[in-house]
């Protein structure tokens, strides 16, 4: 049983940056008009937002970086440690982006600078590495670095995935306190769905060739090439409505959290059906998850900050709160963790042109 | 498990088809309102009353209610 609990470690902001620019779910031309309505009812999304062809989500995140390092007051020489955890990396093999950022930032050169590519379920991976490194002392000040420009590795002609999701980039907090609370962690893994969700021909298994940038017709208004994400919903949603809430069960059980109490539930935005479902099974109540799917979309593995800085900030930045956060998707990844925030400063959504 | 109850759990996932018109060899992905939203609703029935988690080839490759029911059995 892969359970973490990690001592020491306080997040102390969240930000979020956003592309300018909207996407419609019901304006996508590959939706009939009943399949868009459908849409919208089950997934909860209506909107989202797409980054131009020359933004990247390191870009997102170097924004939303500057502005919570700024409005925390740090010193840009005093951060030990970078993550950028995300698969929309800048160069896919490599250099690590962290680097590129740890530069652009101008943080120092004894910093630690790491990629995870994780998809949905990287905000609590992310933050289980950055505080497990930090719990001893030696690495006081993190910036963890976490989102998705799924827009980049996706089809625009592919209705299984192109309305649900969204972009968006974010920048997360991390100091030694020794009067923080521990962050509890449940993390598992499942590589027999492997191919639940991929991008298969982009990579050294099945490399990239001149083929593989053929658009191919799958179905009705499923069209994409080899090199784009392919997801196979129905096994996506059989992960999803079981092993998360009992991933979140589990962790309850063996670090005897009261779920009932928690102030918030900030748990991976798939969509709206998988959530509910995730939210009965939990007997929780509709104020303690907040949704921010219907204007952000699914933005993978930055659905928890997107949800904490658009539905939560004024609890937030006001109060103490105890937290549950789970992500899970494509690996197939999943993990949940039990945190507790201290009047976190907690941006609004930025916008980026 | 058996058969019958499960039958009667794959035909309430239904809205227009009537009860009566789904049985064991029912080739279910041929009904009028068999749709990849059923689908779904399919899979978190099974997932509720048998705790199995079907793949979604579980459902491609199933042919009649019948073959469902005994991939969902040999699962549980």
């Amino acid at each position: 049983m892969a359970f973490l609990s990690i001592n020491n470690v306080a997040i102390r902001g969240v930000a979020v940056a956003v592309p300018k620019m909207v996407k419609v779910a019901a304006e996508q031309a590959f939706f009939t008009p009943v399949e868009a309505e459908n849409f919208t009812n089950v997934t909860g999304v209506v909107s989202s937002h797409v980054a131009p062809a020359d933004m990247t989500l390191s870009d997102l995140c170097e924004v939303a970086a500057n502005r919570l390092l700024d409005a925390v007051g740090w010193e840009r020489n005093r951060v030990d440690l970078i993550m950028f955890v995300s698969t929309s990396r800048d160069y896919y093999i490599c250099p690590n982006t962290a680097n590129i950022l740890q530069h652009k930032l101008g943080l120092s050169v004894d910093c630690i600078a790491l990629d995870m590519p994780f998809a949905c379920s990287g905000y609590v991976y992310g933050l289980s590495v950055a505080s497990s490194i930090m719990q001893s002392g030696q690495v006081r000040r993190a910036l963890l670095l976490v989102g998705e420009m799924t827009s980049k590795n996706q089809s625009d002609r592919d209705k299984t995935v192109w309305a649900l999701h969204g972009d968006a980039g974010s920048a997360t907090l991390l100091e030694y306190d020794e009067t923080a609370r521990p962050m509890q962690f449940n993390l598992q893994s499942d590589g027999s769905g492997y191919e639940a969700i991929i991008c298969r021909e982009m990579g050294v298994r099945q490399p990239t060739t001149s083929e593989s940038l053929e658009m191919h017709k799958i179905d009705e208004g499923i069209e994409r090439n080899a090199t784009q994400c392919a997801m196979d919903g129905m096994s996506v949603f059989s992960f999803a409505i079981s092993r998360p809430g009992k991933c979140i069960k589990q962790l309850c059980e063996h670090f005897d959290i009261d779920l009932p109490a928690i102030d918030y539930l900030f748990i991976h935005q798939a969509n709206k059906m998988i959530d509910e479902k995730i939210r009965k099974k939990l007997k929780l109540t509709e104020a303690q998850v907040p949704y921010s799917m219907p204007s952000y979309g699914n933005t993978s593995s930055c659905t928890i900050p997107v949800t904490m800085v658009s539905q939560a900030r004024e609890v937030l930045s006001t109060g103490v709160n105890e937290l549950v956060l789970c992500g899970f998707g494509s690996g197939l990844s999943w993990g949940a963790a039990h945190v507790f925030t201290d009047h976190i400063i907690c941006l609004p959504v930025i916008e980026v042109e | 498990m058996n058969l019958e109850s499960f039958i009667e759990n794959f035909a309430e996932q239904f809205d227009d088809t009537d009860l009566s018109e789904i049985k064991a060899d029912t080739k279910f992905r041929e009904l009028d309102e068999w749709s990849s939203l059923i689908a779904l609703s399919v899979i978190a029935m099974v997932d509720e009353e048998y705790d199995v988690a079907l793949k979604g080839d579980d459902i491609r490759s199933a042919l009649t209610v019948e073959d469902l029911f005994n991939t969902v059995k040999s699962k549980s």
